[in-house]
């Protein structure tokens, strides 16, 4: 089943300088898609169009199909029904996804009450298995816990249980590990994996790092200036990219990863 | 030979904290890159402010050319930054975003009377002369070109300011670059351009480079050395190829099996 279908999406400014440029993708249930490129590439633009949350003064054309709504031209509370309960999103920072004012707790018990109806302590013990699920180790601290006393790995881990807890069809997840630590990378990234094959969901991974996509999505669009260059499996671009800038990307990538090969006389 | 710098059993604590560092001891020799690496709260930030003499250690020694550092002195203040240069994380908040980058360059110059006492005696045209000629060898090495002088931080691109920060730290003829993060910022084709120059410009002007970072495909590229940094204390410290080649502490394995590797370069 067709849970996303991206056509021809261009997303250019007032002034009328293209930022995406006839961009065409489709996620089913289980597919994972990543979205590769550099700074400037517009890979987060088309995260933010498949949600409707471009910025105001950017202008959509073309199609993004979130099941049968028409994301592009939609109005606001057509928008609301889709954000959270077909689609989630994680973001890079998590600080800036979490309300700075307001405990853990309370914030996964607005989501559960809103998208899973719950009440009173039904709520409680949906809070804490949401933390467990996403393998926080002292959640019953986390809950009490505002999002500044917790540290960035256990942040990351929250927006996923939030992103995750109103049930979406689709996760959107764009740069998710880049502000973390290698070590808690590795963790989220193997976590991600296994929620979202739990769950049978569509994943959307937007990365600047071939690296990490290439341990999460099986296939993958490299994106240059809003425009698509090239796409296949992961293993085929980085073994045979057909385009000069792929090419270049996973030269300067290979060049870090060898430097590594230290690691591999065991 | 003696260490240009040398830490003996540093160690720091910020006022009414838990200690940030805990005998730290080594060594930077002329012609040995050094790789610290650790994640988030390692300390290894703080570890550089000491050895920029930025911030005093409160137990141990930090000694410049075999004496112990005083910025107290003028002479030898001048002769400490001089020798020991530095560039930051950020290529967006490290340049005055007022001053044109020809004015960037020579701050050191200026700022420390580096000016030869014959060039000076000739008059002010003569060292404006003098500083340009710097400025543009300086330029020249970190391969930009001679226009981009006269232009101001917002018109380049993170990896031109990059290339400019390491300009203004070579003007001097430093004989270490102490470099915190310096391509972390930047996308992975600039990046690997960058961690080229830094290594080409090391070994052309025989300056050490000490390399703070968390990323340990970087240090692998670029250090002869690595020492491992976490919660305050070096783990271990040796020659790169053995750090990661046959690590001595399982977080030193659990820091190397977690970095994302590219797919079949096992």
């Amino acid at each position: 089943m067709t849970l996303l279908q991206v056509d021809a999406l261009s997303i250019a400014t007032r002034a009328g300088a293209p930022l995406v440029d006839g961009l065409s993708f489709s996620l089913n249930a289980g597919e994972r898609l990543g979205i590769i490129g550099e700074s400037g590439s517009g890979k987060s633009l088309t995260s933010l169009a498949v949600c409707g949350l471009l910025p105001a003064d950017l202008t959509a054309t073309g199609s993004v199909h979130v099941g049968d709504l028409e994301v592009i031209g939609a109005r606001e509370s057509e928008l609301i029904a889709i954000r959270g309960s077909r689609v989630g999103i994680v973001f890079q920072e998590p600080l800036t996804a979490l309300d700075p004012l307001m405990r853990i707790g309370r914030q996964l018990a607005i989501v559960l009450r809103r998208f899973r109806g719950l009440r009173g302590a039904a709520i409680d013990d949906a809070a804490l298995a949401a933390l467990e699920e996403v393998h926080i180790r002292a959640p019953k601290r986390v809950l009490r816990a505002f999002p500044h006393e917790i540290s960035g790995g256990e942040r990351q881990r929250v927006a996923i249980a939030l992103a995750l807890a109103s049930g979406p069809e689709i996760l959107i997840a764009d740069e998710p590990t880049t502000a973390l630590d290698v070590t808690v990378q590795a963790e989220v990234l193997d976590l991600l994996d296994a929620l979202v094959a739990e769950r049978n969901m569509a994943l959307l991974f937007i990365t600047h790092d071939i690296a990490v996509v290439s341990r999460i999505a099986d296939n993958v669009i490299v994106m240059r200036s809003g425009v698509e260059v090239e796409r296949g499996t992961v293993r085929g671009i980085v073994h045979g990219a057909a385009d000069a800038y792929t090419r270049d990307l996973i030269a300067s990538a290979r060049e870090f990863d060898d430097a590594l090969a230290f690691g591999d006389i065991r | 030979m003696t260490a240009i710098i040398e830490a003996s059993g540093v160690g720091f604590s910020y006022p009414h904290a838990a200690p940030t560092l805990h005998n730290i001891d080594l060594a930077v020799r002329q012609g040995t890159n050094l790789g610290i690496v650790g994640e988030s709260g390692s300390g290894k930030t703080t570890l550089l402010a000491v050895l920029l003499g930025l911030q005093r250690p409160t137990s141990g020694q930090v000694r410049f050319s075999g004496a112990p550092l005083d910025l107290g002195n003028r002479d030898s203040l001048v002769a400490f930054r001089r020798d020991v240069q530095v560039v930051f994380q950020d290529p967006y908040s490290s340049l005055d975003p007022r001053q044109r980058i020809d004015r960037v360059i020579a701050e050191p110059l200026r700022s420390l009377g580096l000016v030869p006492a014959a060039i000076r005696s000739d008059g002010r045209r003569a060292v404006s002369e003098w500083i340009d000629e710097q400025v543009e060898v300086a330029l020249r090495a970190v391969g930009l070109t001679g226009d981009i002088a006269r232009r101001h931080p917002a018109a380049l691109s993170g990896g031109q300011r990059q290339r400019v920060a390491i300009a203004r730290a070579i003007v001097s003829r430093p004989k270490v670059l102490l470099a915190d993060e310096p391509v972390s910022a930047l996308d992975v084709t600039t990046r690997a351009r960058i961690v080229d120059l830094i290594k080409e410009l090391g070994s052309a002007l025989g300056m050490s480079i000490v390399m703070v970072s968390h990323d340990l495909t970087v240090v692998a590229a670029l250090c002869d050395e690595t020492l491992v940094l976490r919660k305050g204390e070096i783990l271990e410290h040796g020659a790169t190829a053995r750090v990661l080649g046959a690590p001595n502490h399982a977080y030193t394995r659990r820091l190397i099996a977690s970095v994302p590797r590219l797919p079949n370069s096992e």
